[in-house]
């Protein structure tokens, strides 16, 4: 317990860390400290894996249960989800200080209500934890760096940028609201048949599987914008932005409303 | 995606109704339906849960927000009219695009050439005569995935990404399933709870089942039964419950025709009613007797989880006996409590209560002892397990299924193979083949442009 601890608190130091050395290097265009923050957030994220194994190791099981872990698991998938892009598309690496304030304030929301681990509840006892789970946080990753992404689009584009960059960037916002689309769908319908299984219904209108249900609709109509409205620059940058709202009631606002998804299990 | 102006205005003549049409069938249309419908389900969640049928006085000071409860609470909304309406319009929307986009690509073929809404034109010089630069090019092209349609040269016309098409198309049509799916549910959906305790079998009939809905649609089951045994619960160190089994047995006249390890998220279907383990609890067997009556010999599924949780059983005559079960029994400071959940000393604490509310004898009974207080006798026969199950049938659940995989793999060919086609004119000039490249993609541009980008430069020289 002490060492996973040890560990994230670690992963919060060094994404802190390159959180303002990436900020400072851009307010005072040093390009040195931009590329050191690089690798040290590189580093916090291998130590927030690191973090997140021994969680499992110590809770036997992988880190789902409760707002602690689901914390651990959402920032990481944020972060996993947005360091392949940057690795191959340079340009997003400019929008790190962006991801790391997303990264470290879900990470946040789960260190202030830290929870023991305790081994599986019954009904999570199912092949479906893993699926519905693991796509619930490739959707929540994928949405929430792609509004990191329209925040970046914006951003150039207000500073006179290149043409070509923002293109760029425009693309690469959508794509990832397509990604997250496919894995939000997943989610719902792998939540739906492992509903029917434990509760006997695929559907309850809940608050959680309403909201499910909302973004699905929000990110369906973005997509929809894109592919056959064709909207393109700023306007489908501000729609990207404003979806995120929903993604982080789904997952975080929703719980002030009611309890009642976990609850029932 | 969703809708087109092609198909529904032929159904209906006058040029109100085919503008009323066009407009409502329109892609703007369909996309305001979803924003509309995703903001009222959202804003519906934040509303209270006031239930104004057992309390009409509630929000009675509050006009407005008694009038939202009323109208818009999800429950309400999401079985009103207008939801529906939304539903089936978006359906209707989904459909016709589906025969849209099909008959479109039917004519067009499935590469006629650049027909995207996003284009971008290289021109570049091959060294060789127009047809070897033609066979070159559309080598290179084919490598790159693209499939090549036979034209008169000098034009060479391919394109990409019908997989992608397909996918758009079979991800539409799962939507169309799973609405299929809800409304089968719909029609069909039965649901009750059914309690069974160990050693008691209960029969499956109708009148077994508690918190029923649609009765009528429960098939019947001649000469069924349904009964437990070796009840299994594992728990935490500290004590929660982390898994707990059983075994089901369906009887057929006393013998048993099927048994299968149940527990939760691993239930038995039984004829198409889908039985999953729910919530179980203990099922002490009570006896008691006042001057040689018998007022109580019954086993009773009681809810005595965590230690020390009471619950009653009615007598006979009036008044209850109240009990708490102590599973592994101990006494902390006087104090009765439990080392575990696990029942390896079980000990009920009770209070014999008269009709009029008075305690009358209160005790502790050991497991398989009797004791006597102020002329009553409590005995503790037996202690077994009781279980819940949620018999289900639903006749939707393979349309949603079927919906659910045919959407995934929609989406995933969809988002793999996006549609992209290609135009090469060749001219040939005094050294080698002039070549004008014209690409065409209706989604993400940019990206497009940098694979055209890579590919060009093994074509030939940029001109």
């Amino acid at each position: 317990m002490k060492t996973e601890a040890l560990l994230l608190w670690a992963a919060v130091a060094l994404y802190a860390a390159a959180f303002a050395l990436d900020l400072g290097g851009g307010i005072f265009r040093k390009s040195r400290a931009r590329a050191i923050a690089w690798r040290v957030w590189i580093v916090g994220l291998a130590v927030h894996l690191c973090a997140g194994i021994g969680r499992w190791w110590i809770a036997g099981h992988a880190p789902v249960q409760g707002v602690y872990e689901n914390s651990l698991s959402g920032s990481f998938a944020v972060a996993a989800v947005y360091l392949p892009l940057a690795w191959r598309l340079p340009a997003l690496r400019r929008a790190l200080p962006g991801l790391l304030a997303v990264v470290l304030l879900v990470l946040g929301n789960g260190i202030t209500v830290r929870d023991a681990a305790v081994p599986l509840e019954p009904p999570f006892r199912s092949g479906w934890l893993v699926v519905h789970v693991a796509f619930a946080w490739l959707a929540f990753g994928a949405f929430l760096v792609s509004a990191v992404v329209a925040g970046l689009q914006l951003t150039t584009a207000r500073r006179g940028g290149a043409g070509d960059r923002i293109a760029v960037l425009d693309d690469t916002c959508g794509r990832l609201i397509f990604f997250g689309f496919a894995c939000d769908t997943i989610m719902i319908a792998s939540g739906a048949l492992w509903a029917h299984s434990l509760w006997g219904r695929y559907w309850g209108w809940d608050p959680v599987e309403t909201w499910s249900l909302v973004t699905w609709l929000v990110y369906g109509a973005n997509l929809h914008a894109r592919l056959t409205l064709g909207w393109r620059g700023p306007r489908a940058a501000w729609l990207a932005l404003a979806s995120a709202v929903t993604v982080v009631i789904t997952f975080f606002g929703i719980r002030f409303i009611s309890d009642v998804h976990t609850e029932l299990l | 995606m969703i809708a087109t102006t092609r198909v529904a205005p032929a159904v209906l003549g006058g040029a109100v109704r085919r503008a009323l049409l066009r407009a409502l069938s329109s892609r703007p249309a369909a996309m305001c339906v979803m924003g509309a419908a995703a903001l009222a389900l959202g804003l519906a969640t934040f509303l209270p849960s006031v239930d104004l049928a057992a309390n009409p006085q509630a929000l009675a000071d509050r006009p407005i927000a008694r009038f939202l409860v009323e109208h818009l609470a999800l429950q309400r909304l999401v079985e009103g009219p207008a939801f529906l309406a939304a539903i089936v319009y978006l359906g209707a929307a989904i459909g016709l695009s589906i025969v849209h986009r099909l008959r479109t690509f039917v004519r067009r073929g499935a590469a006629a050439g650049p027909a995207g809404r996003f284009r971008v034109e290289r021109r570049f010089v091959v060294d060789a005569p127009v047809d070897a630069a033609r066979d070159r090019i559309a080598g290179a092209l084919r490598r790159a995935g693209y499939r090549i349609v036979d034209t008169a040269a000098p034009t060479i016309e391919g394109s990409r990404g019908t997989a992608g098409f397909f996918g758009s198309i079979a991800f539409h049509a799962s939507l169309l399933v799973v609405l299929a799916g809800a409304a089968t549910s719909a029609m069909t959906r039965t649901s009750g709870e059914i309690l069974l305790a160990e050693g008691f079998p209960a029969p499956l009939v109708h009148s077994s089942f508690h918190s029923i809905q649609h009765p009528e649609r429960l098939p019947q089951w001649p000469e069924r039964s349904l009964t437990i045994r070796d009840f299994s619960a594992d728990y935490s160190r500290t004590g929660t419950n982390v898994d707990f089994a059983l075994v089901l047995s369906l009887l057929r006249g006393g013998a048993v025709e099927r048994e299968s390890v149940v527990r939760v998220n691993h239930g038995m279907a039984v004829d198409g009613l889908d039985l999953a383990l729910h919530r179980y609890g203990f099922a002490p067997e009570i006896g008691a007797h006042e001057e040689g009556r018998e007022r109580l010999g019954a086993v009773g599924a009681l809810q005595l989880i965590p230690p020390g949780r009471e619950d009653a059983l009615p007598l006979e005559g009036g008044g209850e006996l109240r009990v708490r079960l102590y599973p592994d029994f101990t006494l902390r400071g006087g104090t009765p409590a439990s080392r575990s959940p696990v029942p390896r000393d079980p000990v009920i604490e009770f209070d014999w209560v008269e009709s009029a509310g008075d305690i009358v004898a209160s005790g502790r009974v050991r497991l398989g002892e009797e004791v006597k207080v102020a002329g009553r006798t409590v005995r503790f026969e037996s202690l077994n397990y009781w279980a819940s199950f949620l018999g289900t049938r639903d006749d939707g659940m393979w349309l949603l299924l079927l919906g659910s995989l045919l959407g995934t793999a929609g989406l995933i060919l969809r988002f793999a193979c996006p549609d992209r086609s290609v135009r090469v004119h060749l001219a040939p000039r005094a050294e080698g083949t002039s070549a004008t490249l014209v690409a065409a993609t209706r989604c993400f541009p940019a990206l497009h442009e940098e694979s055209i980008d890579e590919l060009v430069p093994g074509l030939g020289t940029t001109a």
